[in-house]
């Protein structure tokens, strides 16, 4: 019997915050700090703690640097993050479908 | 869950709008294929494609690519870093020097012991290829060869539109990284009117003039100026 597609959620993942940065990051080079909080309307300190789950799982990578004084920090996403991302999309697509099928 | 699906499409969405900055290659471009307008002055010979100054032409469509296309990666990086989300420009970079190392290339294909039954068939047969490979993430080395003997192939058998086929590959390339579907569609139209104006472009004039010539830029440049002043009004 196949797995339920709840098997397939990554929990590191699946918190909406999280998955919402891997979502925008997935989408560029890489993606500011400042964007990715009035992108996804979270504090600095909240997105900050999400970053740090994301990078000791290996799914983005953060660089430090600067624009002439002012400190900038980098989010991009690692193989690793498009992999878990695409299986977490996978997952949620089917988990809809089987609600959908369910209703009918 | 579907509104969390829709929720995550919508941000999508949104980063793709933020990172576009395609106007600016697109009118570079395009008031750079007007400015060449002149230099398509007919030569003394009274067929195919002779311009009065060839050396001239040649030299300002290089130096018209390499600096548009410096200037285009310049811009995607200024405009990722004032807003916040950063497009990659390693393939433009590529596409930028696989259609100027096309026509360097060409000068090997004058020396070959056969001839292809349509050079442009051939080129655009292995430009889908190259964009198939591309798109399949088969190995760069071999993605890259054939993109630029298809460039080569091309631009050799289309000598007037040139330059007008290595600007296409680029778009062709940021339109790709972009993720826009206005972007595309521009492309899109640009390449049509490429096609219609190598194919229509009067060559064989009895009297060439400039504009005779020249007219090769028209369509093509026109679709860039408007399709940069869309992009600029849509914001």
């Amino acid at each position: 019997m196949a797995d339920h597609p709840t098997a397939s959620l990554d929990d590191v993942v699946h918190q909406k915050h999280r998955l919402g940065i891997l979502t925008v990051a997935a989408e560029a080079k890489r993606v500011e700090f400042g964007y990715l909080r009035s992108t996804l309307e979270l504090t600095a300190g909240n997105l900050s703690r999400h970053i740090a789950v994301l990078e000791q799982a290996g799914l983005v990578a953060v660089e430090k640097g600067y624009d002439g004084k002012r400190p900038r920090t980098w989010v991009s996403v690692t193989a690793a993050g498009r992999a878990a991302l695409a299986a977490e999309m996978t997952a949620l697509r089917a988990l809809v479908e089987r609600h959908v099928a369910s209703r009918a | 869950m579907a509104d969390l699906l829709d929720d995550l499409t919508e941000l999508r969405r949104r980063a793709r709008e933020d990172r576009h900055a395609y106007p600016f290659p697109l009118l570079f471009f395009g008031v750079a294929s007007f400015l060449a307008v002149p230099l398509y002055a007919p030569g003394s010979a009274s067929h195919g494609f002779d311009v009065r100054y060839p050396v001239a032409l040649g030299l300002y469509w290089s130096v018209v690519l390499v600096v548009g296309g410096l200037a285009t990666v310049w811009w995607y990086r200024r405009r990722g870093a004032r807003v916040g989300i950063e497009t990659s420009t390693r393939g433009y970079l590529g596409a930028l020097a696989i259609g100027l190392g096309g026509p360097v290339v060409g000068l090997a294909l004058d020396h070959l012991p056969f001839r292809f039954y349509s050079g442009t068939g051939a080129g655009l047969i292995l430009l889908a290829a190259a964009t198939v490979l591309w798109r399949r993430r088969a190995p760069r080395a071999v993605t890259l060869t054939t993109a630029v003997l298809g460039t080569a192939v091309l631009q050799h058998d289309q000598p007037a539109i040139g330059p007008f086929i290595a600007i296409g590959l680029g778009l062709v390339v940021l339109a790709a990284l972009e993720g826009s579907t206005r972007f595309t569609t521009i492309t899109a139209g640009y390449l049509v009117a490429l096609c219609v104006s190598a194919a229509f472009t009067p060559l064989e004039a009895v009297t060439p003039g400039t504009w005779s010539l020249g007219s090769v830029v028209v369509l093509p440049g026109s679709v860039l100026v408007v399709g940069g002043l869309r992009g600029l009004r849509r914001g």
